[in-house]
């Protein structure tokens, strides 16, 4: 299974609405996709119709004995699967520390399912802290949208940084593939910061998601964008990602 | 993990749209109802059955691929055409797990059934879907029309959400259904009397110790008589590159046999059919080989530079023509008339009386059991005998003869397995595998090294460029090199072969196959 990530320093980036709709366009493209929503908002759960309920609570979930698997929820899409998020994952650090090895929990926890899946899509808070590290132990892939703004360059930096340090922890990292997310091609700025920032760092993938209504549509409808608003620019930036994703992911 | 289907049929006389009623009392809504065309995807020798997937192309108002496996989601994508090959398939996840499992054989059409599916769905108070049934009924199966199929209900648990499906489950067995083992598509095929595990690939069938050796001969060659009339369309047709391979290792497993059938057969019988089917081996050879080189042509030009390889595109471009054209050849040579007499001819015989033991030679009568023992004894002696005489300067030529040797053992115990336990027969091939590799490896590498040279004075008055011509004789001296490596680690190779752990094992082979 390839583990793949959505983070950022930042909020307000679009991290779910990327993971929501990449999981759906790798669920109709033929993958097996187990979307793990982390953000005690559980946007990503509301958006796929599953009920923010993890049973037990976070406690439960990544506990010396838990499991993935009691968790797992359908969604309406054949291919895709869900481990839901609810409030008391906002003490995921608080029970992590409680456990054996923290950084590697969420990786062992995804073990238990790996024989099932072929992209597990870990939908993450904000912020650094135990939950992250544990994320970055247990993922290969880091996708981080980011918004054309002069602070972008600086959270890239404070990322890798981090990332430095972990890897002499760890002994490995994710790779981190940024790209850019709500992006708003009317700005000259931002034009501008998309020009130099690509320059400055070749790692950011070529695929631009626009700043779009149709991203908003999906609260509503509860779907993704590309059932939503098929045509929209969004959509197909999305259905682009992935595809730019997967080509890195199965080459 | 994965969503679980359950399948009903109907013990009482209600009709299809009774239990549709049913499932709306239920609390289901009914959501569309079509007709639909499943075709069940998988390669001759059932490996996608195997590995416990199902691969179906479902036709409703457009073509999707639909991929099963126990225990994981279902995963479901559009297509333009039925895929023939794994390589058909869009890249990513759906290829990948599809051909890890079928690797280069074809993906054929083994069943196909159509029928009206009426789904019907309960969603939760978030409009969640939280169970399915898809009611199955007007079923027919175009390449069977007479068969019946009875129509069904499946119940889809949804992962996560077991309580819905066990309800309606409840409620369908009040109304007199019975669960079955299967879904809708086992059915009819186990109807048509499609196995669907495909075509199998062992030679090994079950024998019996004390029936005669005439007896016991003939069911082995009939089981590898089907497996070449089996193999032949898709070799002739050249599906994949496995119906050759199948084809030709069971006639070299058929002219082995023969071989060791001296006093069960009569003599003019094997000395016939041996040249029979020597003729068959001789015709499959080239375009094997030129299968091997076109279709393992990475494997070929492993380890030479990449500009090298780049040089060499005029050779692999003129191999792939001679394949094109050796195949061409042998299509019509398989389904012509000299292959098809050879093949009733063989049937004929297999089928006649004249194998009676009272009309066969003299050890026909004897039991099997001893006698195919004898035979594997025999066999294992000559190997040990002709490989402690190869000297380190021996001739290519008595390697080549060993290989033989090593090629008879195997099959006499791979065909007369089923005398003894499967494990014993198993760790007696495997022995001989490690001794077969080495020798193949030598074997081949000198085979297509002289190949290779000889295209090198062919490709030069074609006007080949140097550089070609050049890396040409880089290939040539890198397959001399890899010869030249499998001969230098022969010794150990026998030495590890020729211990008495391995003569052990196979006088216990022997003596099982005599109990």
């Amino acid at each position: 299974v390839k583990v793949v990530a959505t983070y950022s320093i930042k909020g307000g980036v679009g991290k779910t609405s990327t993971a929501v709709n990449l999981a759906y366009e790798a669920a109709e493209s033929g993958g097996r996709v187990l979307l793990w929503d982390l953000d005690p908002q559980g946007a990503a759960t509301y958006f796929v119709r599953v009920k923010p309920v993890v049973k037990g609570g976070a406690a439960k979930l990544v506990g010396s004995k838990g499991a993935l698997a009691p968790h797992v929820r359908a969604t309406d899409h054949p291919s895709l699967h869900l481990v839901p998020s609810d409030f008391s994952l906002r003490h995921l650090d608080l029970h992590l520390d409680h456990t054996k090895d923290p950084r590697k929990r969420l990786d062992s926890l995804l073990h238990g399912v790996v024989d099932h899946y072929d992209l597990a899509l870990l939908d993450c808070p904000p912020g650094i802290s135990l939950s992250s590290e544990a994320v970055f132990g247990a993922s290969g892939v880091l996708l981080v949208p980011t918004i054309p703004t002069t602070l972008s360059a600086r959270t890239l930096d404070q990322l890798a940084a981090f990332l430095r340090e972990e890897r002499q922890h760890l002994g490995r990292s994710p790779e981190v593939l940024p790209f850019f997310s709500m992006v708003d091609r009317r700005k000259k700025l931002q034009r501008q910061l998309v020009t130099s920032l690509r320059a400055e760092r070749p790692s950011f993938l070529q695929t631009e998601v626009p700043n779009a209504s149709a991203v908003e549509r999906m609260a509503r409808e509860r779907l993704p964008v590309a059932v939503v608003a098929p045509r929209s620019a969004a959509a197909r930036a999305f259905h682009d990602l992935w595809r730019e994703l997967a080509g890195h992911l199965w080459t | 993990m994965g969503d679980t289907i359950e399948t009903f049929l109907c013990a009482g006389a209600e009709s299809a749209e009774e239990a549709c009623d049913m499932l709306v009392a239920a609390g289901l809504e009914l959501i569309r109802a079509a007709r639909v065309s499943r075709t069940v995807l998988d390669t001759f020798d059932g490996r996608l059955h195997a590995a416990g997937m199902r691969l179906e192309a479902q036709h409703d108002r457009r073509l999707e691929l639909v991929l099963t496996q126990d225990g994981s989601p279902s995963v479901r994508i559009a297509s333009d055409t039925v895929p023939r090959t794994s390589s058909d398939l869009p890249s990513g996840p759906f290829r990948a797990r599809v051909a890890g499992v079928v690797d280069d054989r074809a993906l054929l059409e083994r069943a196909t059934v159509v029928a009206r599916h009426t789904v019907a769905e309960a969603v939760d108070e978030n409009d969640k879907i939280v169970v399915r049934a898809v009611i199955h009924d007007e079923i027919s199966v175009p390449e069977a029309p007479d068969v019946n199929v009875p129509w069904t209900v499946e119940i889809t648990a949804m992962a996560g959400y077991p309580k819905p499906a066990a309800r309606l489950v409840g409620e369908l067995a009040e109304h007199g259904f019975s669960a079955v083992h299967g879904d809708t598509m086992d059915l009819a095929m186990a109807a048509c009397g499609i196995d669907p595990r495909g075509a199998p690939s062992t030679p090994t069938v079950p024998l019996d110790p004390c029936a005669t050796a005439a007896e016991g001969y003939r069911d082995v060659l009939a089981h590898l008589r089907d497996t070449i009339v089996a193999n032949l369309p898709g070799a002739a047709d050249d599906l994949d590159p496995e119906f050759l391979h199948d084809l030709r290792i069971a006639v070299r497993r058929t002219r082995s046999v023969l071989a060791a059938a001296k006093h069960v057969l009569p003599r003019d019988v094997r000395r016939r059919f041996r040249h029979g089917f020597g003729d068959l081996q001789r015709l499959t050879g080239s375009p094997r080989d030129l299968d091997v080189y076109v279709l393992g042509w990475d494997d070929l030009v492993a380890g030479l530079p990449a500009e090298v390889v780049g040089s060499l595109e005029p050779v692999a471009e003129r191999l792939r023509s001679e394949r094109a054209r050796a195949h061409a050849e042998l299509s019509r040579a398989l389904r012509g008339p000299q292959v098809t007499a050879l093949l009733d001819e063989w049937s004929t015989y297999l089928a006649s009386p004249s194998l009676d033991p009272d009309d066969a030679a003299r050890k026909a009568a004897d039991p099997l059991g001893p006698l195919a023992a004898d035979r594997v004894r025999t066999a294992q002696k000559a190997l040990l005998d002709d490989g402690r005489a190869i000297a380190d300067d021996a001739p290519a030529d008595e390697l080549h003869r060993l290989r033989k040797d090593a090629k008879q053992l195997r099959y006499l115990v791979e065909c007369f397995g089923g005398l003894a336990p499967p494990e014993l027969v198993r760790s007696c091939t495997k022995r001989l595998k490690a001794i077969q590799d080495n020798l193949g490896a030598f074997q081949d590498g000198h085979v297509q090294a002289e190949l290779v040279a000889e295209m090198a004075p062919v490709l030069a008055e074609q006007g080949a460029p140097t550089h070609t011509l050049v890396a040409l004789g880089r290939l040539t001296a890198e397959l001399e090199q890899r010869s030249a490596q499998a001969r230098a680690e022969f010794p150990e190779r026998f030495a590890s072969y020729d211990r008495p752990s391995t003569t052990r094992r196979f006088e216990r082979l022997a003596q099982a196959m005599v109990s």
